[in-house]
């Protein structure tokens, strides 16, 4: 079945930042879930104790209605446009985390920081280019 | 980073890539989600969950996120990242292979700009 190509709009632009946002979001608290169990070796032996530990506390459920969410967002995403230009325009929570980190962190962004900031920039150009040059109707 | 986390990563990439297949095979066959009035929202959020292929990849991902935990268990988040950028190469092939979708130059050369970039980011 071929659908029409969507076009890579502003509005689906800021959804997929707005779902990679999230799932940063909804990761950190799977990390903290997991450091919270306190358990910083996994082995056959105690898995099941890792599990019940990670699976029943706050962080993790946190987490996982973070990704419900995300669920829902994304396939609204992807049922407007490629998944080739969905998934890396995705890339641009790189620079939002690198952008946050500097503003609220006062950290300090190195020179090769700086040009994978751009890099990330210009590939995002090139894959809006080619879903909306395609010429293809929207 | 040990070779056995390296291949749980591995795995867990590949989980989260078959996923995002699984995800677009199935919304390719329903109408594209509006948010604009809650009715129509909530008959493409009915029309998603009735979908078998969907399904297939909460399924997938649901393996994927097991992994995932055994990996944060062990390794720094950070040491994750770099490896993050294998997606970026699963995804495009698989999406001209699997999906039909027009990959062209422009995407082609997008997608490794990005690459290099998150490679250069990871770098600190």
């Amino acid at each position: 079945m071929k659908k029409p190509k969507g076009k890579l709009t502003l509005e689906v632009f800021f959804l997929i930042i707005l779902t990679d946002v999230i799932e940063s979001f909804a990761e950190l608290f799977w990390k903290k879930g997991a450091l919270a169990t306190g358990i910083d070796n996994v082995t056959f032996a105690n898995v099941t104790q890792f599990m019940s530990s990670m699976l029943t506390g706050p962080e993790f459920l946190t987490g996982l209605f973070l990704y419900i969410v995300n669920f829902f967002l994304w396939v609204t995403v992807l049922s407007r446009v490629d998944l080739s230009v969905a998934f890396p325009t995705g890339s641009t929570s790189y620079i939002i985390v690198a952008l946050l980190s500097m503003v609220f962190l006062d950290e300090h962004i190195s020179l090769y920081r700086w040009s994978g900031i751009i890099c990330i920039i210009t590939g995002i150009y090139f894959i809006s280019k080619s879903a909306n040059d395609g010429g293809s109707p929207a | 980073m040990t070779f056995k986390v390296f291949f749980l990563v591995l795995v867990a990439e590949a989980c989260s890539a078959g996923m995002h297949i699984l995800f677009k095979r199935g919304v390719n066959t329903l109408e594209p989600g509006s948010m604009r009035s809650i009715k129509g929202y909530l008959r493409f959020v009915r029309s998603v969950l009735k979908n078998p292929s969907v399904w297939a990849g909460l399924l997938v991902v649901c393996c994927g996120m097991v992994v995932w935990l055994l990996v944060l268990a062990h390794a720094e988040l950070s040491l994750a990242f770099p490896l993050d950028s294998i997606q970026y190469v699963f995804i495009l092939l698989a999406s001209a292979a699997l999906l039909g979708e027009r990959v062209n130059r422009y995407r082609i050369l997008g997608t490794f700009f990005i690459i290099a970039g998150i490679v250069l980011v990871a770098l600190q």
